[in-house]
């Protein structure tokens, strides 16, 4: 009797991710951004010294120093303070878009893929003229008729990654619906859809969880982008698009750091998320369990 | 007793249709192992799937009966056939680790299974799972409970496999060619495993395999297919002893024997294609007694014997 039995199952899942920490210290990066990130956006209540809503005419366009440590805005708003507000908003409207278009995406894209026929090409096809559009210019569409909100911008950023999250689902379906360990399912009396729920979809993440990475970098993208052209949050909201947008004029006269802050952390936070979903393909990748 | 009945299958292909099984007849005697032999591509495989009712939505049953429990299963709503899946009649692949779910540990499968069939949950399920383990030969059974497929050898997986089909005391098991993925050492121990188990519960088998060797080990009934009829079916000494199909003739001879001076003969030609079946008998191409009638008349099972039938115009002839 051979025993292949003896290295793997003593490990729990930590410790070998910890190991894979170590052996790729760029995603470990990547996460520490997003997490520092997060727990600036977090703690922007406590840690923020100024509000960053209020208005001093007084203190406007104060270069970087003294009690402003990244300078403030033509309002005399603290941008430091506004930064970390933004953390808090930009991540909350990446992560909830990413969310309604990750729901909504597996779904389609798993009846496409289980059920096939009829329901695949109604949801593929709808798929496809989503995706027919720039993703840009449609997100711009979808946020101007809306109209400019909090939860509009997020259905709009949302809206143009469902298409993404469908084909993946749904091009993965249709590998592992052919594997003999469905079949197996079904032969143990499995329904459908509990083959589907149970013994499918644990399959199909991997690529999902991937791309969600992704993804939330480049909806603080379009977030920002689309507050940028007025189509998002609106201008005294401490978002990083709309401060970028609101400095945006004073560069070329030297204030220089209204525009630079914001920007340089959605860049980060963009290359955080992106090295995370490097690193993720990875990290779940079952044959390291 | 399990049944099938004048069970044809056409698959879907394209604009064609492609018939994989004319009209198979087999009988599964409860407490016995029945063997399904025949060449890659003869149709053994859809049976059995067929059997489960788990064939591809391309294939469609055109006729025929499944006789189970005084039923047909061909007959019942998919809600009934769940019930009957995995706790009346269980299957076995030919690969066993691609039958394991690679993202879930060896005991998932058992537990749900148990849980599903035997409303077993919690410790009781987890007991029972690792004493399955435990009697289908696995070491450390507490250890193989937590490991993932690809931690498990081909041979240990087979075993986890064996043990999921065994899980509810199933009426009959479905083995297809459960020993060809695996080495041949090991091939053997699954052997002396799955006839102990059978003579130890009385287990119903239908033995899905292309190997002889095994057939003559296990068996007590034979059936041989060859392009999607059974051609050939006997009990397993009378098979040996005197079979009687040119193409069952061709299997024996084509054996390599321990202790034998005469080298295995080959069967000249191949398993005709789907698309490409000859009228009349399928086997009279390669067939060394074939004539002219066999080229325009499919012959109908002859009784050569009570238990004993054949697909052959000219059995009786050209006998050795």
């Amino acid at each position: 009797m051979r025993l292949a039995a003896d290295a793997g199952p003593r490990r729990s899942v930590w410790s070998g991710a910890s190991d894979l920490w170590r052996a790729h210290p760029i995603t470990l990066a990547g996460a520490a951004v997003i997490a520092l990130v997060a727990l600036a956006g977090m703690a922007a209540p406590v840690v923020a010294p100024f509000d960053p809503l209020t208005v001093n005419p007084a203190e406007a366009l104060r270069p970087p120093g003294g009690p402003h440590l990244m300078g403030t805005d033509d309002f005399g708003q603290d941008i430091w303070s506004r930064v970390l507000w933004g953390a808090r908003l930009d991540l909350e409207i990446a992560l909830g878009a990413v969310a309604v278009a990750l729901l909504a995406g597996c779904t389609l894209g798993a009846v496409a893929g289980f059920w096939g026929g009829w329901a695949d090409e109604v949801v593929m096809r709808s798929m496809d003229i989503l995706q027919a559009f720039p993703s840009f210019i449609l997100a711009m569409g979808i946020a101007a008729a809306l109209g400019p909100s909090f939860r509009n911008l997020v259905v709009s950023v949302a809206l143009i990654n469902v298409a993404v999250y469908a084909r993946l689902m749904r091009a993965r379906l249709l590998v592992v619906k052919q594997a003999l360990y469905a079949t197996a399912a079904r032969g143990a009396g499995n329904p459908p859809w509990r083959v589907l729920l149970v013994h499918l979809l644990p399959n199909c993440l991997t690529p999902i969880f991937v791309q969600s990475s992704l993804q939330s970098g480049w909806a603080i993208l379009t977030a920002a982008g689309l507050s940028f052209v007025g189509l998002g949050v609106r201008i005294p909201e401490p978002e990083w698009g709309v401060m970028v947008a609101m400095g945006v004029a004073r560069v070329t006269a030297g204030s220089w750091w209204v525009s630079f802050y914001p920007g340089l952390c959605i860049a980060l936070v963009v290359m955080g998320f992106n090295l995370v979903g490097d690193g993720l393909q990875d990290l779940l990748d079952p044959q390291r369990r | 007793m399990l049944e099938v009945r004048d069970l044809t299958v056409a698959f879907r292909s394209g604009r064609d249709r492609l018939t994989a099984l004319h009209g198979v007849d087999l009988r599964i005697a409860s407490g016995r192992v029945t063997g399904l032999v025949g060449e890659s591509g003869c149709g053994k495989t859809v049976t059995a799937l067929a059997i489960m009712r788990l064939l591809d939505p391309a294939a469609h049953i055109v006729r025929g009966q499944i006789l189970f429990d005084g039923r047909d299963l061909l007959a019942l709503s998919e809600r009934q056939m769940e019930h009957v899946r995995g706790r009346r009649i269980a299957m076995i692949f030919l690969q066993p680790r691609a039958s394991l779910n690679p993202v879930f540990p060896v005991s998932a499968p058992l537990i749900d299974v148990l849980r599903r069939h035997r409303g077993l949950t919690g410790p009781a399920a987890r007991l029972e799972a690792e004493s399955l383990l435990a009697r289908v030969g696995l070491p450390r059974p507490r250890d193989v409970m937590r490991a993932y497929p690809h931690h498990l050898s081909g041979g240990m997986c087979q075993r986890v496999m064996i043990a999921l089909a065994l899980a509810c005391r199933p009426a009959v098991v479905l083995a297809d060619e459960p020993t060809t993925a695996l080495d041949v050492t090991i091939q053997l121990q699954i052997i002396e495993l799955l006839k102990g188990l059978q003579r130890e519960f009385g287990l119903t088998v239908l033995l899905i395999t292309h190997d002889l060797g095994l057939v003559a080990e296990m068996c007590d009934d034979v059936n041989v297919m060859y392009a999607g009829r059974v051609v050939e079916s006997a009990p397993a000494a009378v098979l040996f002893r005197r079979p009687r199909h040119p193409y069952t003739r061709g299997l024996m001879a084509s054996r390599v024997r321990r202790g034998s001076r005469t080298l295995p003969v080959a069967i000249p030609g191949r398993v005709p294609d789907l698309r490409e079946m000859p009228p009349g008998c399928p086997f009279h191409p390669r067939c060394p007694i074939a004539r002219e009638r066999c080229a325009a008349e499919d012959p109908l099972p002859d009784a050569v014997d009570t238990g004993h039938f054949v697909r052959c115009h000219f059995w009786a002839e050209g006998a050795a």
